[in-house]
């Protein structure tokens, strides 16, 4: 088993700054739409071109700078749109910083990011529109509705051209925050050329190119970098979802070649496939079909698709492969797609390193791993265990520049130019990287948002006194608190029924979570939990 | 359970086996039945069908509980 890994980086020019690339799409692919747009009411498709693409951001930046933004930061809380990536390129081709916004979270979240990340303008689309003006009103925001940028076009236009703004590869571009152990949100600084030297790297990988359809929160890096740029990268046509209720129109007019998804997707795009089969009464018969294939063993994907031809047009009709990320992959979807000639290529990244690590390639995939190494990165298993298993580190071009105004977090997971990432796992003879745990306390969920026990421990102990002692964990992918009641609150308040009266709170604490960290199921224990010598709790239940 | 609520109830199960056997309004669909929120959009979205009526996207953000969404099939006339 090896410890270490350095895969150089193949000998090729790559862009560093985001307007380079989209020049690059303007040049090399000018009459090939960049994005694509549903209309979910009339199913008309609406195609933005590269040069109207730049042109647009150019203008958005134009008036950005005339708006006295200039190394300013920058944050977005938005459904996913059109305007959204416009922002997003504007504001960092405009010299700007982006803090992109996780549209779920709680109010006292949203608070500490903008004031933490001393955001100075905030975005936002109309179903945010309350949350924003708190915001604005309590941190003294400039605030402008997403809706109307075109407006702001328009007026941009008219404005003298100054001419191009010149941004700076290596200073911050993008500021994002992820989950931290201490139940504080971290800001992850990335470069300009951090995310898009990691994904040009990922993308010569093997061949990830295709049109492919969106359908991530664009404030997940994995969504935005993957999902977005690659196919930007391999200048193909990405088609935006801007509402989950419409998943399937969206793959059924983008006719996606690939999609990058969360394991949650994958099993669910799968579950959705089979319901189709069984509606269609072609489930028996199409199991037949598998079964024969699985005793030939020699059918390609390539036949096979063509084999299912008729009944993969529920993807559209042209899905070859799958990349999934952000969590452990279920592998019963996995073997199901193949069935059906679809590959899922299960790979790891984490925003500290913009992100892709690993990924597996479409020939000699392994999907118990989460992939080969990517070009460019250098990667160490730290102090492996006796079956070589240990703190996966990584080192190169695409690592974060650091946390914003955390320097006890960075001399954590910073060390020599090593990022530590806190998962545990193990590398093969072929590079091909194997999660196997976690040395941070983070809960990953299917749809790979991270959950910081402590930070829901916090809002327990704030809110809820009858709890003494309360550690969160992940139960077969519920999120579960096991708790040790406070007797003498529940007395001095002559509360009769203490697991009824804490259920009831916790249920009024979840509506005020975001979905993905609310509370499924509580627990409660008769003795305190063991602790440390500095009066910790020792997580382990 | 009223006969509404156990339609409901058989109706979610075919989108998640770890429906109780017993619900009742208060339930949240996501924290305490283990919906995510795709299995719940793609619920709202085949209750239409089944249920000949229509939810506003609007409608689909305000569904936290099993009696969200039975209130809102009532109110809608919904052919149980």
């Amino acid at each position: 088993m090896k410890t270490y890994t350095n895969i150089p980086a193949p000998d090729k020019k790559i862009v560093t700054t985001y307007r380079e690339l989209l020049e690059k799409m303007v040049d090399s692919r000018p009459d090939m739409p960049l994005i694509s747009l549903l209309n979910y009411k009339t199913n008309e498709k609406k195609n933005i071109m590269p040069a109207e693409f730049l042109h647009s951001v150019d203008m958005l930046g134009r008036w950005f700078a005339a708006h006295g933004c200039k190394r300013d930061n920058v944050a977005i809380l938005a459904d996913n749109s059109y305007e959204w990536i416009l922002t997003m390129f504007s504001v960092i081709c405009s010299d700007n910083i982006l803090v992109t916004l996780d549209k779920g979270l709680e109010m006292p979240s949203l608070e500490y990011i903008i004031e933490n990340s001393d955001s100075k303008v905030l975005l936002y689309s109309a179903a945010f529109a309350e949350k924003a003006k708190t915001l604005a009103e309590k941190y003294g925001l400039d605030l402008y509705a997403i809706e109307d940028i075109s407006q702001f076009i328009a007026q941009a236009e008219e404005l003298p051209d100054n001419g191009k703004i010149e941004t700076d590869c290596d200073a911050p571009a993008i500021l994002m925050y992820t989950s931290g152990t201490t139940g504080l949100p971290k800001g992850v600084i990335l470069s300009q050329k951090n995310t898009l030297s990691n994904l040009q790297y990922a993308a010569m990988q093997d061949d990830y190119s295709g049109d492919s359809v969106y359908l991530l929160p664009l404030n997940h890096i994995y969504g935005l970098g993957s999902a977005l740029l690659i196919t930007f990268i391999n200048r193909n046509t990405v088609t935006i979802n801007t509402n989950m209720r419409y998943m399937m129109n969206d793959i059924l007019a983008g006719k996606p070649e690939i999609l990058f998804i969360v394991p949650l997707f994958v099993q669910t795009l799968y579950n959705a496939f089979r319901k189709f089969l069984k509606a269609k009464g072609l489930a028996d018969k199409i199991d037949a079909m598998i079964a024969e294939n699985n005793r030939k063993g020699n059918v390609t994907a390539a036949e096979k698709r063509a084999m299912f031809a008729e009944v993969l047009t529920f993807f559209g009709g042209r899905l070859s492969r799958i990349v999934s990320g952000g969590a452990p992959l279920d592998m019963e979807s996995c073997n199901g797609f193949a069935d059906f000639g679809i590959t899922v290529l299960n790979g790891y990244g984490i925003t500290e390193c913009s992100p892709v690590l690993a990924v597996n390639p479409i020939v000699n995939n392994k999907p118990e791993s989460v992939g080969k190494v990517i070009k460019s990165l250098e990667v160490k298993i730290e102090n492996p265990d006796e079956n070589g298993y240990g703190e996966i580190c990584a080192k190169g071009s695409s690592i974060m520049m650091g946390y914003y105004k955390n320097d006890a977090e960075n001399a954590k997971s910073l060390i020599d130019g090593w990022f530590h990432t806190g998962d545990k796992g193990w590398m093969d003879d072929e590079d091909y990287l194997y999660i196997c745990g976690r040395i941070k306390n983070l809960i990953i969920l299917a749809n790979g948002e991270n959950v910081s026990p402590e930070e829901i421990e916090g809002f327990i102990y704030q809110q809820i006194k009858a709890v003494a002692e309360v550690v969160v964990y992940d139960k077969n992918g519920h999120i579960t608190a096991q708790i040790f009641k406070n007797d003498d609150y529940i007395q001095e308040n002559g509360i009769e029924d203490a697991e009824n009266y804490i259920r009831d709170a916790i249920s009024a604490l979840n509506l005020k979570l975001a979905i993905y960290k609310r509370i499924a199921e509580v627990e409660f224990r008769d003795t305190p939990f063991d602790k440390t010598t500095s009066k910790k709790i020792k997580r382990i239940l | 359970m009223n006969e509404k609520l156990k339609l409901l109830r058989d109706f979610m199960l075919e989108y998640n086996p770890s429906v109780p056997e017993e619900i009742d309004t208060s339930m949240q669909i996501i924290a305490d039945l283990g919906f995510n929120s795709l299995t719940l959009i793609e619920l709202v979205n085949d209750a239409e069908d089944r249920f000949n009526v229509v939810f506003e996207d609007e409608e689909l953000a305000k569904i936290q509980t099993v009696g969200d969404i039975l209130g809102m099939l009532e109110q809608k006339g919904a052919s149980f």
